[in-house]
């Protein structure tokens, strides 16, 4: 599991990842990604370890617990499962998930 | 400084243009040329330090002049124009343009777009196809990207 960062702004349907967004490996086809690699408009993430990230010491805790020690892992891990190993909704997740993708993303200027 | 080896050029290129439902329609197929042409507001002042003009930006638009073959199918590129000047409340509709054609990798301007002029040539002395023109003014942001479909 793999996430890559978009290096440019990229258009997929009617969805548009802005450079510094990232898109994640189940979400496209890994043709289309390698594809983009090769061409320099997307990178592979080093997703960094849960436990760096700002006020997630006592949930990557539960998270290790189940094998779960970085950002990529738990964004490719599903609502459900995640759910289940951290006694949490299912909308407490989605917050999260929010939340770690917000700190990977590299904000653009306007413009 | 090697010679490049990725110039293109627009033989490929793709239009895409909404219709009046707004759906987005291929419109390559019944035209055959697109000027986008890019602006950015411009301030300037000299003082009596420089002999040179000093400059700062302000506002960005475009303007797009597409060609369009005058052809009778329904959602080719002149039914759409005509449609869309004629219509009781015009508008403004997505436009697309893909370079160096629809493939990944290719740059994709888009936006919403206005009409702003549709000119229709009708020269009872020439054999040629007529050529319309027509002008649209961005209704918002024209926006870069690279197509990952």
């Amino acid at each position: 599991m793999t996430i890559y960062r978009a290096l440019v702004a990229l258009e997929k349907g009617n969805k548009i990842i802005q450079a510094g967004g990232f898109l994640r490996e189940h979400e496209w086809s890994i043709e289309l990604i390698n594809k983009l690699v090769e061409m320099g408009k997307v990178s592979r993430v080093s997703a960094p370890p849960l436990m760096q990230l700002p006020g997630w010491k006592l949930r990557t805790k539960k998270l290790e617990r189940a094998g779960i020690q970085d950002a990529d892992q738990f964004l490719e891990a599903t609502n459900e499962s995640l759910s289940q190993i951290m006694g949490a909704s299912i909308e407490s997740i989605e917050k999260w998930k929010s939340e770690v993708t917000s700190l990977l993303t590299i904000p653009q200027p306007q413009g | 400084m090697a010679q490049t080896t990725t110039a293109v050029n627009a033989c490929d290129a793709a239009i895409w243009l909404d219709n009046a439902g707004g759906t987005l329609k291929d419109i390559s197929g019944s035209s055959n040329n697109v000027d986008m042409n890019f602006d950015i507001d411009i301030g300037e002042f000299k003082s009596f330090a420089s002999k040179w003009k000093a400059r700062i930006t302000c506002g960005k638009d475009a303007e797009f002049t597409i060609a369009a073959v005058y052809s009778t199918t329904t959602d080719e590129s002149l039914d759409i124009l005509k449609n869309w000047f004629f219509a009781a409340a015009p508008g403004s509709r997505t436009l697309k343009v893909y370079l160096p054609d629809k493939n990944v990798g290719s740059d994709v301007y888009s936006g919403e777009f206005v009409l702003s002029n549709l000119k229709i040539p009708a020269d009872g002395s020439k054999a040629d196809f007529i050529m319309v023109e027509a002008t649209l003014k961005p209704d918002g942001a024209v926006t870069l990207t690279t197509n990952a479909t």
